[in-house]
Formats: C-alpha cells, structure tokens, sequence
C-alpha cells in the first residue's frame, strides 16, 4: 500500500491528501519508482530492456562487458604517423577522417536514430591525444582496450604529444604537487582530458555540410585572390596562411563526415534488401537509408531529419573528434521548426504528437547507451550515471516571450514515460512560460526523475549579455541571441546558435574547494589530515589572529591562490589545445570560424568564464561557529578549535556540539546569513571577479557539486562547524548542509535570496515529500513555491523526491530497485549504482514535508 | 498582559487556512479533550520533551538535578538507566541545559511580540502568490485574549497580511468582538452536539460555544468549521444527523466544513511528555467512516467540504 500523505498534524487534524493516481494505492512506498516507468511503445520498452548502461560506481563499471575499443586510438594514431610534416590543423582533420572512413558501424535491432562511436555497443573510445593519465588508468584495469600490447604502444607514442607534457613546463613542481591532490584544487585540464561543448547544431540542420563546404571553398579561393595581389602585401598577406589550412581542414572533415552518413545509409540498405524479413522494419530501414543518405549533407526537411543530423553532430562533436561531456542544446526550439513541418504541416515525414514523444524516448536511450571514455577520477565524480548529459529547453525568445511549445511538452512527456538517468534536462523558468508545460515539469519531478532543474531564465539571461561586453573581437551575443541559451554542463549557461557558443573547458569548471581550504588556513596552510604537505600559501598561525577579520583575509589568500591556479591551468591548457588539439569539423559548423577562417577552439567571442567552488557551505558554516563562539562569545579559544580539530573532536563532545549547534545556512537566521553573504559575494565571488581568463571576461562562481562533494568531503578533515574529518562535503553550491535546514523549504529559499553580488550561479538541492507532491495538491503547491522562487531572484532549484522508505529498501535489495532515480548535485543518478556512502548523503538531506516536519518522530514508536 | 509561551512558528503550513501560511502555536488551552493531538499545547506552563531515542544516559542530568526528580540507576552488566520522578520535577530545566544529546528539549518559548511577528510575515512572498497569510493557533488564542488582539492588530494594520485564528470559541463574546476588525476567517472547532460531553468530557460550555459560532457568522466575517471525529465520542449516526441538522442552517453563509477523522500521530508526543493517553492504541479511523457525514454536509448545500481540509493556492485554483 502506497503511504497517502495524511500524516500531517497540527491542532489535532488530518489533512487528506489523496494521490493524484488512485492506482498507487496499490503500490507500496519502497516500490514506488519500479511502477512508474511507462514506455510509449513496445519498441522503446525493448530498447531499455535491452540498454546497454555505462554507469560506474566508486569508478568501477556496473556492467561488467563494458570496456574501451581501440578501433579510434588506432586510426588516429595512424593517421597522426602517416601525417607529419603537415600543418597541425590538417592532421587533425586527417585524424578524424581516417576514423569515420575506416571505423565498424553499428546498426542495432529496433533503432530508429542510428549511429555509435565504438566498434561494439559495450564499448566507448579512448582519447590517447588528450590525455596520457586516463589511457593508462584503462590500461590498467579490466577495462583495457584489446589487444593490449598495441595499445600499449600506442599511448606511448603519444606520451610526447600528450597536452600534460605541453602544460607542466609552466607550473612550478610545488603548485602541481598541489593540484594533483585533487583536495583545494582540482587536477588541471590537461592532465585530465576532460572537456565541455555547445555544439553550432543550428547551422548543420539549417545549411547541411555541403553548403558548409561551399563556404570554405569560396573563403579559399577569396584568399588565394587576395595573396596574388599585385604590388605584394606581406603583412595582410601572411596571414591568410593559417587561414587557408584552418579552410582546407574543415572540407577535409566534412567530407569525411559526409562519407561516413553516407555509410550508415548504406548499411541499412543492404540489411533491409538482404537481410531484414519484417516487411514492415524492412520500410523503416529504407526510410532510415534515405534519411542518412541526405542528412547531414543537405539541410534537414522533416523532424526525423531533424533528429538523426543532431545525433551525428552531437557523436562528432563529443565522442569522436575529441571527448567532451554534457548534451548543451536548448533542443525544444533547435527541433520547432520540423516539429511544425512534420507534425503541425505534414508536409514532410509527416508523425504525430504520439510518435515525436517515441522518438524523444529513442533519442534518450541513445545517450543511455552512450559511455564516455573517462579517467576513473572523473567516473568517481559521476556515480550512478554514464557521464553528464542535460539539455535545455522553456524559456524565452527575444523580448522576453514565451518559448515552450508542443516540442517542449514532448521531450518532457517522452521523459517521464521512459524513466532513464540521462539525459538530465533543464528547465527555464519564466513567469510567461505556459502553465501547461509547467505541469508536464511537475510530473517528471513528481514522479522522482530530479530533472528537470529549474533555472532563472532572466539571471540567465542577463548574464550572457552581461558577459558580451567583454569580448575580445568585439561581437559577443546580441541583446536578442542572450535569449537562445542552454547549461553547457550542470549549472553553468552558455549561448547557442550558430556561432559564439563555447567551444572547449577553459571556460567552465574550475573546480575549488573551500572546505578543505578553511581546514588548512586553521593550520598556516598545512595539511596535516591527508597529504601532509604545505598545500597553499603560509597564511599565519591561527591563534595568533587577534581578530575575526584576520582570520577572513587568511582565507581569502588561500582561496585567491587557488582560484588563480586552478583558472591558469585551464587557459594553459585552453592554449596548447588551439594549437595541438584543433576541431576541423566544428569549426566547419561555427560561422564565426568559417568567416574568421580561425579554429574553433582558439577563437572565443562570447566570454563564458563559469568556475566552480564547491563545499562553500561547510567553509562558509565553519566562519559562522569561530565567530560566534571564538570572537563574539569567546566561550573557546582559537587554541582549543585547533586542539579539538586535531584529535577529530575525540575526548571535546560538549565542544563539537556546541560548534554543530552554532547557527547555520539555510534557515533564514540572520547571524548566519549575514556572514555567509558576505563570505560569497566579497570572496568566493569577489575574488573570482577580479580574475581575466582566456575570453578576456571576469569569471564567475558556479557551484556545481557533482560527486566531488563526496571525494573532497573523504579528504577533507575535520571542520570547525562540528562536521567530523571525512564526512561529506555540502552537496549543492548553496543548498544548506545536509540535514542541518530545520525551518522548510521557504527559509531556505529566504536564505539562499540573500546571495546577489558576484555571484549567481548555484545549485539549491531540495528534497521533497513524496506523498504530498504526489496528491492532487501536488501541482499547486509546487507552483507556489516555484513561483515565490523566481521572484526571489534565485538561480537554480532542483528537487529529489523519493522516499527514506524507498532509498533503504534500495540498499537492501538493489536488484529490485533498478528504475530508482535520485538526483546528486548537477545530475541524476541510478540510486542502486551509487556507493553506499554517496546513498547516505541523499538520504540524510531533510524532506521537506512541507508543513509536517516533525512527521517522522510523531511515528516513532518509544 | 497575559502572553503565551510559543511552541512553534512553523512556516510553509499549508493545512491551517487558504494557501501556504505560517502558523503561531500558543501553549495553552481551557479545554482538555482527551484525544488531544497536540498534547504539547494543553498546559500553559513550561514543560520539556525526552527523546528516549537519543538518550545515551551518560548521567549528566541525574548529577545536576537540584530537586532529586532524576536518578541514575546502574543495572549491573548494563548501561546505567534512568529514572525520573515526575511529582519531584520543579520545572527548572536545569537537565535540558546540560543535555549534549538533545535528548531532553524545552517546549514553549518565551518570545516578545516583535519577534513573533519578524518570523511570521518572513514568508509574506510566499502569502502573496499562494493567497495565504498568518494563522494564529494553539491551544487555545482566546485564553490570551489581549495578546491575540494585538497581534493580529499589528498583523493585520502594519504587516496587511491575511489572518486566521484557529479557535474552540470557549471564551467569552467581549474577548472575541474585538478580534472581528483584524481576523479574516476563523476557522472553529466542534467538538460534539451534545451539551453534556462538552460540560464533562472537553471541559467547555456547549451554549457558549454555539452562541458564540452564531455571532461570529452573523457578523459576516468568515468562518469554517472544523468537526474532529473520535471513534467511540462522536462518530455514532446521531452525532452524523446532529452535525448535519445543526451545519445546514447556515450552508449558505460558511466558507466551508473541514471533516478531521481521529488518527494516532500523537502517541509519541505524549511519551514524549511523560503522559498518558487514552487513546493509545485505538486505530486511525478509515476515511470510509466519514464519508456519510462529507456526503450529507454536501447535500445539504454546505461548500467546500473536505476530509483534512487543505485549501487550494491562489497561483493555480483556476487551473484545476
């Protein structure tokens, strides 16, 4: 029996909430989420029996037929030998090339959109250009590309190559020391390979590749024109030089691309003529033929069109020209104009509302099939998912008008119905955006997917205009462009279109942590709990800080340290990356690269600059207690903090508690809040704003927490807000400490509204209760909330709401809670595939029950 | 003045008055109905929950105690135990302070009127978009008469919030006129028709409860009812007819009828307390139960008639 939220009292009264679906009467509480997934079709139902998941778990891969292929290390290597001599940009149009024309397709049973980065299903690509570290963390494990001893061979040609080599020679020993501990700072971009993008999808559905090639071709021969003018210029001359290869490399990669469609269309045509027996598949094979014939060549004609060319680009563009994660495309309004045409019109591939919801469905069990070959670190960050997948869609157009349509409602629907982990989705919320979307927002969210996350669409808005100004070849986005945006990863917004989109990591994701931070500027920036090293600047003994204020400007040293490191490394990185690591292809799609005849990935016209603290809260909580109780109160000394943190609070339990009890973020307090902000705006955002990255634009703080919030927490001593060494991190940029918000989810959100200046990127994790939001007061309660939300001028808000009861029938029996979806920082994960220390972090984050909070003692039997 | 202790402001209320509210609970009530679901609230006077959950009897409490009401007892081979005499127990709270647990926590708060209201409008956001507001609950509001009415006049005059007063009206009519300028809707219990369990069992007068109803609906500010129904106390069939026949006089002039069948939620509260409860055991009632009453109380014309009783927001009533 399903548990009806009855359960509140006050003033001795029930308050009936019956469900909104008296079926689930029948369905008990830990079982819930195994009853809600319902595929539209028997075909999608088939395709998710049959996924084939990427998730890890503490780094290790659930799916134990999981591994990495060689075919792409191999044909890149390949071509990378048989290429030298030649500008860099070509060789690496060359590269991709050599992969598309020669890589084994794969055409699996029942798809409709088709198309793989790997020579099996099982397997994902490795990246030995990009870096050294995470091909040799494979080499090493189960994992392991076959035959190993070519692999082998072939990471260490590229050694030399390799982007860690390029970016060490400037950095002292002591700060990479220190970032490779991945505990005030993450491990730089290049040593890590880890990458972002927001594909230009627009222009390959709107011109196709052939016309792109025509672009490049007249670029080339205007060039060649100007170079043979007579009297002879050589300073404007020159230049078209690098400009006639970044040309000539994209028609070399278009080309390819081109091909390799072409190839597809090919496969499904000889498997419908000779192979196929279901006349029916066998009509569906030919139309998939005719499809991958076309598109991307030619501009898309219908939605189906629409749908295969984005799903090529998106495999290009993050799996096999170079690895990046996220799924950044604002797709409702991307896909509008071929819903009309096929759905509204009819005039070409004509479907209906029912068949574009199936076609969302396949679409998303492509991304679930889709694993990323990432270093183990980064699958430790990511548990429970196979990489970081979200699109974007609401919001609105220029004009600030509406932009939800059929198309919207039905990546929504074709969400709910399918139940999968990934892709995420983000919704902009706008106060003219359509209530019926909205309620189709509220199902996926009641139904306890966590996605969609809402975000502010004026904050976001505002921010890419804000940012415009700073460009360096002085065309950023346009007042209307700022509206066409979507989350490149998590958190952080990014315009798309056809150009000025961001192209590579440098400008997002920085991550700092400040919780580690606070326990080392508690010890002359020592750390004395995990690597025993001088891990940031000498910022002076604790207790001689006479006051408050020095200890406030101790930590921002180490912060301002850190910050700076960690955003050269990207830009070094970032650097080296536009002359080794060129993108042909993308810059064939980015109209800005196409008339600049510059790569994409060294041309920036849209700063974008989005880094990422994360464990703010147990940092900012810490400042609040040693206020408190050292300077305000003097109830401790610094000398006794320091004693009790060093033998990890054992033998000081008055003393832990009185600093656990110290007031806390979260709860609308005034003494807490009011440090807090000024913690944000005036260091974590303020320092941060004072930094120019590569785009030339001030940088801003976004915290998007993923699994890090686990790792640094377990390298995190213990913390001057009663927390032990060890235990985890706060697990949202501002989300209060778990368990620790004890007034509901409005002073949370009173909270968190306090927090304007310099920063406004955040992620708000609530956990809410199911069978309320489940009740036929569901919708109406949460638009209310929703609602106060955006007048609060908050930037993001994301829910969980899945029981206690449910999560721990969970642990006990995971093999009956496979469809259990629970959201962890910037995406959702697969509960059962979380370590068990991660599960417990959710678990313990309060439900807000919505005016019942004491409903679970009130059940206590005593 | 007579001010109340509070036990709790607790915000995002949505089950206290029309969307979501944050409600003011008085400790403090005339009557003493033995069901009572929120235990906490019947003594005016200052008392302290014991989570026996959290309690590790580490003895600090026994050694503090001045009055001798608490007393470590070492069982051997076990973990000392304790015992508490509650007829020695002064109140004094000395055994909360000390608690590193929170195993014992003090209920009631002394709070002054401006705090109290700093916290209650802190929501008014949330009011505006939900059609919600302030409810001032108990207890019993009326047993502090004057406190109530200044602060739903500051309430209502400086903050322009929208108030409810959750009341028995077990109070004499001059304590409750007053209130009419700044209350918006009242919401009132009835515990029963039947004078003579109302004078024995809750401990009120039946006739000045009604008179009192009475008044209020003629003065044409709004008033729902609350009708709490206890297996064994008022949920036989001439209950249901009297409930009806009484209600149905005014069908067109209430806001609305909020049906509370009995549940077992306070159990914990009471031990919690040191108490006991008599109705310890005795099931939730079915909502099955009530539907004769609900289907009657609608037929007769009454609006809004709800099991529980939780009111629609603002934002999205058109929408459902």
């Amino acid at each position: 029996m399903a548990t009806v939220a009855e359960s509140v009292n006050y003033k001795g009264k029930v308050i009936n909430f019956p469900l909104a679906n008296q079926q689930e009467n029948e369905v008990a509480d830990d079982m819930l989420h195994e009853n809600l997934a319902r595929p539209t079709t028997e075909r999608t139902k088939r395709l998710k029996a049959r996924c084939r998941w990427k998730h890890a778990s503490a780094g290790e891969f659930i799916d134990s037929e999981v591994r990495a292929g060689i075919e792409r290390m191999r044909f890149i290597t390949e071509a990378h030998k048989a290429s030298e001599g030649q500008p860099e940009v070509i060789r690496r149009a060359l590269g991709l090339a050599n992969i598309l024309n020669k890589s084994t397709l794969v055409l699996q049973q029942d798809e409709f959109i088709i198309g793989y980065h790997a020579e099996d299903p099982e397997m994902f690509p490795l990246y030995p250009e990009l870096s050294y570290m995470a091909v040799q963390d494979y080499l090493m494990s189960d994992y392991s590309p076959q035959p190993k001893e070519e692999a082998e061979a072939i990471n260490q040609y590229w050694k030399r190559f390799s982007m860690q080599s390029k970016g060490e020679g400037y950095f002292s020993k002591e700060d990479l020391t220190r970032m490779y501990q991945v505990s005030t700072m993450e491990a730089p971009g290049f040593a890590t390979g880890y990458n972002s993008i927001t594909p230009p999808y627009e222009t390959i559905l709107q011109d196709g590749l052939l016309k792109r090639i025509e672009m490049a071709k007249a670029k080339i021969e205007h060039a060649q024109k100007e170079m043979e003018k007579i009297p002879w210029n050589a300073t404007e001359g020159l230049e078209w030089i690098s400009k006639i290869d970044v040309w000539k490399a994209m028609i070399i990669a278009d080309e390819a691309v081109i091909n390799w469609a072409q190839r597809h269309a090919r496969l499904a045509k000889i498997i419908a003529e000779s192979f196929e027996t279901d006349p029916a598949r066998r009509e569906e094979l030919l139309e998939i033929a005719d499809i991958s014939h076309r598109v991307p060549a030619e501009p898309c004609k219908g939605l189906k069109d629409a749908f295969q060319a984005k799903w090529y680009t998106y495999l290009l563009c993050h799996a096999i020209d170079r690895y990046a994660s996220g799924y950044a495309h604002k797709e409702d309004e991307l896909l509008e104009p071929y819903y009309n045409i096929s759905v509204e019109q009819k005039t070409f591939q004509p479907m209906t509302y029912t068949d574009v919801v199936e076609m969302v469905e396949m679409e998303r069990l492509k991304i679930s099939e889709h694993g990323a070959g990432k270093s183990r670190a980064y699958r430790e960050i990511f548990p429970g998912s196979n990489d970081l997948f979200i699109l974007t869609v609401g919001g609105t157009k220029p004009g600030y008008v509406d932009a939800c349509s059929d198309m919207t409602d039905a990546i929504l629907e074709g969400a709910r119905n399918i139940r999968t982990t990934e892709p995420s989705i983000v919704f902009r919320w706008h106060p003219s955006g359509r209530v019926k979307t909205k309620q189709h927002v509220f199902e996926c969210i009641r139904d306890g997917l966590g996605y969609p996350s809402i975000k502010h669409d004026i904050i976001g808005t505002e921010q890419m205009k804000y940012y415009s100004q700073f460009s360096k070849n002085k065309n950023g986005v346009t007042d209307d462009e700022a509206h066409y945006w979507a989350l490149v990863l998590c958190m952080s917004p990014g315009v798309c279109g056809r150009r000025k989109t961001q192209k590579t990591r440098s400008e997002g994701g920085g991550s700092i942590f400040p919780a580690k931070m606070m326990e080392i500027v508690l010890a002359d920036g020592f750390d004395w709990s995990y690597s025993a090293m001088q891990l940031g600047p000498h910022t002076g003994e604790p207790t001689e800080f006479k006051t408050f204020e020095q200890l406030w400007e101790a930590f921002r040293t180490q912060y301002a340290y850190a910050v700076s490191t960690v955003i050269r490394a990207k830009d070094v990185c970032r650097y080296f990356e536009g002359k080794y690591l060129q993108m042909p292809f993308v810059s064939s799609i980015d109209d800005g690269a196409m008339e600049l005849g510059r790569d994409a990935v060294e041309l920036s016209e849209q700063p974008n600059g989005w880094h990422n603290p994360i464990t703010t809260i147990v940092a900012a909580n810490s400042m609040v207690a040693i206020k408190k109780l050292i300077y305000d109160e003097k109830k401790y000394t610094m000398q006794q903090l320091v004693t009790a943190l060093r033998a990890n609070w054992e033998g000081h339990e008055a003393m832990r508690l009185d600093f656990q009890n110290a007031p806390k973020w979260g709860n609308d307090d005034d003494y807490a809040d009011s440090i807090i902000k000024d913690f944000y705006e005036d260091i974590i955002g303020g320092e941060m704003a004072k930094i120019t990255n590569y785009s030339g634009g001030p940088v801003k703080p976004v915290g998007q927490a993923v699994g890090l919030y686990m790792e640094i927490g377990s390298r995190t001593g213990p913390t001057p807000d009663g927390r032990f060494g060890g235990d985890a991190g706060d697990d949202g940029g501002i989300s209060p400490y778990m368990g620790t918000d004890k007034k509901g989810p409005t002073a949370v959100l009173r909270s968190v509204a306090k927090v304007q200046k310099n920063q406004k990127a955040n992620l708000l994790n609530q956990r809410l209760s199911v069978p309320i939001m489940r009740s036929i007061h569901g919708f109406s309660i949460w638009k209310s909330y929703m609602d106060a939300w955006e007048q609060l001028n908050i930037d993001h808000v994301q829910f969980n709401v899945v029981s206690t009861a449910e999560m721990k029938a969970a642990q006990q029996e995971p093999e009956k809670h496979q469809d259990l979806i629970v959201r962890v920082s910037g995406f959702s994960a697969r509960f059962v595939d979380i370590p068990t220390y991660g599960q417990n972090t959710i678990i313990a984050r309060n439900e807000q029950a919505f005016g019942a909070n004491d409903l679970e003692y009130l059940n206590t039997q005593l | 003045m007579r001010t109340p202790l509070i036990t709790e402001i607790q915000r995002f209320s949505l089950q206290d008055g029309p969307g979501i509210r944050t409600t003011i609970f008085f400790k403090g009530c005339p009557l003493h109905c033995p069901w009572c679901h929120n235990p906490e609230n019947l003594n005016p006077e200052n008392e302290f929950y014991f989570y026996a959950g959290k309690c590790t009897a580490c003895g600090r409490c026994a050694k503090i105690c001045p009055s001798g009401a608490l007393k470590a007892i070492c069982v051997p081979d076990k973990n000392a135990v304790l015992n508490f005499d509650k007829s020695k127990c002064t109140l004094c709270m000395k055994c909360v302070d000390v608690c590193l647990f929170g195993a014992r926590e003090v209920v009631g708060k002394s709070l002054d009127i401006d705090s109290i209201v700093r916290e209650a409008v802190a929501d008014k956001m949330f009011y505006k978009h939900s059609g919600g507001g302030v409810t001032i609950s108990g207890g019993e509001p009326l047993l502090f008469p004057d406190f109530t009415l200044e602060l739903a006049r500051i309430l209502k005059t400086k903050e322009q919030v929208h108030i409810t007063i959750e009341t028995s009206c077990f109070a004499n009519w001059d304590k409750i006129e007053p209130l009419l300028e700044f209350v918006d809707l009242f919401i009132v219990d009835i515990k029963s028709m039947d004078p003579e369990k109302i004078e024995y069992v809750v401990g009120g007068s039946h006739k000045k409860i009604l008179s009192n109803i009475e008044k209020l609906i003629n003065s044409g500010v709004a008033v729902r009812i609350h009708l709490p129904i206890i297996p064994g106390f008022n949920d036989s069939a001439s209950d249901t007819k009297s409930y009806v026949d009484y209600l149905s006089q005014f069908a067109d002039k209430l806001s609305g009828v909020d049906v509370l069948p009995f549940h077992s939620y306070a159990t914990g509260k009471y031990a919690q307390l040191n108490r006991e409860y008599q109705y310890k055991g005795i099931s939730d009632l079915q909502s099955q139960k009530i539907m004769p009453l609900v289907n009657a109380l609608n037929k007769k014309g009454l609006r809004q008639v709800t099991v529980g009783g939780i009111a629609k927001t603002a934002s999205t009533s058109n929408i459902e």
